[in-house]
C-alpha cells in the first residue's frame, strides 16, 4: 500500500461511518446514502493532496459530499416527479412506540426542509460542528448559519407539534 | 428551541442514522480515484504534446522544405529546443524574430511551421507541478493519437498505461489499459467524448493534439507575446495565450520558431485560493522504428499482474 493510500486509509477510518449517517439524514436513503459516501471519498482520493493541505480537511471533504448530495437531488428531481419521490425513500418499520413514531417524522420533517438547512442541521446537531465549521463547509457567514438553523429549527419544532398532536 | 431541545434532537438524529454499520470500499475507491487522475494526467499529456507536433511540423519545414525522412535515417531528430535549433541553423532557412516582435508575426512564423509529422513518434517528458506532483513519459504517435506513458506518481507509485483513440459512430472514444504497479493489476475501461465530433480520427483529437489545435489556439487572438529569455542556450519568444480554465505559454526560438517550452496551467479544479496544476513539457521526436511502434501500439502486461475490472 502507497503512502497516499496509508495517509487516506488513516483519514477515513474514523470519518466514514459519520459521513454515512450525514449522507443518510441528507437523502433518507440508505442505498443512496453509500453512493454519496462513496463518490465522496473517490472524490476526496482523486484529489488528495489538495484535501490534506486544506485548512480543513474535515470541512473539504463534507463540502464535496453535500455537492455530490446537490447534483444528485438535481439528477433525481429530474428523473422522476416529485410526487413519486417519498415513495423512493426507505420504507421505516411500523412500531407502536411514540419514539419511533417520532424518530420516523423526525426523519420526514428533516427530508422536507431545504437542502441548505437540512445540512446546517445535520452538521451543527449529528457532526457536533460549530457555527464556524459548519459556516466553513457551507461556504457561507456565521450569520447565514445561525438563521438558516433557527429557520430549520422552527420548522421542525412545528412539524413534529403537528404530528404528536395528530398522535 | 431551548439548549436541551437541541441536546435531544441530536440525540434524536443519532439514533436516526445509527443501526446501519458501513465500511468504505478503500481498494475500489483507490482504484477510481486513481483511474479519474490518470483520465486526467492523459488528457493534460495529449494537451502538451500539442506543441512538440507543432516542433515537428516546424522541423520538417526546416530540414525538408517538400518531403523528406532524414529524421528516420538520422536517428533522434531534436530534444527539446537545442537540437532542433541546430538542425534548423544548418538548414539556413530560418529567419530571426525582431526583438520587438509582435503576436502576429510570431503566430504567422509558427503557424508556417506547422506540416505533416506523421514520420515520427513524439516523446514527451512532462512534470506536473502542484497540488498533485508526478512526472511522465509519453511516446505518441501522430498518426493514430495512440499513446504509452509511464507516470510516476510520488504518492502512488509508478503505473504504466496504453491509451487508444478511436471514433465510434462519430464519438471520440479511448480505451485506456493500466497496469499499476503499487497493487500489481492491471484493467481496461473504455471512455468517451460527450457526443459526437467531426472528422476522422487524427482530427477528432484537435482539440488536444494536431496541429491545427495549435493553429486554431495561435488564431484564436487572444494571444499575447510575454517577452524574450533564455532557453537551453537559445533566444526564446514567449506566447501566452487562453486554455482550457487556464493559460498555455509556448516559448519559441526566436531563429528557427520551434517550440522550446510549454507550460500548460490548469486551474479547473482549483477551489478557494488558485491552485495552479502546471506541466511542463519537453519533447523529443524520433524515427518510427519498429520497436518505437511496438512500445506505443502493443500492450504488454507485466508479469504477475491480476486483471481487476474497471471502476
Amino acid at each position: 500500500m502507497s503512502t497516499r493510500d496509508e495517509e487516506f486509509l488513516q483519514f477515513i477510518r474514523n470519518r466514514a461511518s459519520l459521513l454515512h449517517q450525514s449522507a443518510y439524514l441528507l437523502c433518507g436513503d440508505w442505498h443512496l446514502a453509500h453512493d454519496l459516501v462513496q463518490e465522496t471519498l473517490v472524490k476526496a482520493y482523486q484529489h488528495w493532496p489538495r484535501v490534506r493541505q486544506a485548512d480543513s480537511p474535515d470541512a473539504y471533504v463534507r463540502r464535496i459530499l453535500l455537492n455530490e448530495a446537490r447534483g444528485r437531488w438535481r439528477r433525481r428531481a429530474r428523473e422522476m416527479p416529485v410526487s413519486r419521490f417519498p415513495e423512493e425513500r426507505e420504507p421505516v418499520a411500523p412500531d407502536a412506540t411514540d419514539e419511533i413514531t417520532r424518530r420516523a417524522g423526525l426523519l420526514q420533517a428533516l427530508l422536507a426542509l431545504p437542502l441548505r438547512q437540512r445540512a446546517t442541521v445535520i452538521l451543527r446537531y449529528l457532526e457536533g460542528m460549530s457555527e464556524r465549521e459548519t459556516a466553513a463547509v457551507l461556504g457561507c457567514s456565521e450569520g447565514t448559519v445561525k438563521s438558516q438553523s433557527a429557520r430549520a429549527l422552527g420548522t421542525l419544532r412545528s412539524s413534529l407539534d403537528r404530528e404528536e398532536s395528530t398522535l | 428551541m431551548s439548549s436541551l431541545q437541541e441536546d435531544q434532537l441530536g440525540h434524536e438524529l443519532r439514533e436516526l442514522a445509527s443501526g446501519h454499520p458501513f465500511t468504505p470500499d478503500v481498494e475500489l475507491i483507490a482504484r477510481r480515484g486513481r483511474q479519474r487522475r490518470r483520465r486526467g494526467l492523459a488528457v493534460r499529456g495529449l494537451t502538451a504534446a500539442g506543441a512538440a507536433v507543432l516542433a515537428a511540423g516546424g522541423l520538417f519545414i526546416a530540414v525538408h522544405p517538400v518531403s523528406g525522412t532524414a529524421a528516420a535515417r538520422g536517428g533522434v531528430v531534436a530534444r527539446g529546443g537545442a537540437a532542433a535549433g541546430t538542425v534548423a541553423g544548418r538548414s539556413g532557412s530560418a529567419s530571426v524574430a525582431p526583438r520587438t516582435a509582435t503576436v502576429a508575426y510570431v503566430t504567422k512564423q509558427v503557424t508556417a511551421a506547422l506540416a505533416n509529422v506523421n514520420d515520427y513518434i513524439l516523446r514527451t517528458d512532462s512534470t506536473q507541478a502542484g497540488p498533485s506532483e508526478s512526472t511522465a513519459t509519453n511516446w505518441t504517435d501522430p498518426r493514430t493519437s495512440n499513446d504509452y506513458e509511464i507516470l510516476n506518481d510520488p504518492s502512488s507509485g509508478k503505473s504504466i498505461a496504453w491509451l487508444r483513440t478511436y471514433l465510434v459512430n462519430r464519438v471520440l472514444t479511448w480505451k485506456d489499459t493500466e497496469a499499476d504497479y503499487s497493487t500489481h493489476t492491471w484493467f481496461v475501461s473504455v471512455f468517451h467524448a460527450a457526443g459526437p465530433i467531426q472528422g476522422s480520427t487524427a482530427g477528432a483529437t484537435s482539440t488536444v493534439m494536431t496541429p491545427q489545435a495549435i493553429k486554431q489556439w495561435l488564431d484564436s487572438g487572444h494571444l499575447k507575446v510575454i517577452g524574450h529569455q533564455e532557453i537551453s542556450g537559445h533566444d526564446a519568444i514567449g506566447l501566452r495565450g487562453p486554455w482550457a480554465d487556464g493559460y498555455r505559454e509556448l516559448w519559441v526560438d526566436a531563429q528557427t520558431f520551434l517550440p522550446l517550452r510549454e507550460i500548460t496551467a490548469d486551474f479547473a479544479n482549483s477551489k478557494g485560493p488558485l491552485n495552479n496544476v502546471q506541466t511542463t513539457a519537453d519533447e523529443t521526436w524520433l524515427p518510427r522504428t519498429s520497436s518505437l511502434l511496438n512500445l506505443v501500439n502493443n500492450v504488454r502486461i507485466p508479469a504477475g499482474f491480476t486483471q481487476v475490472p474497471p471502476a
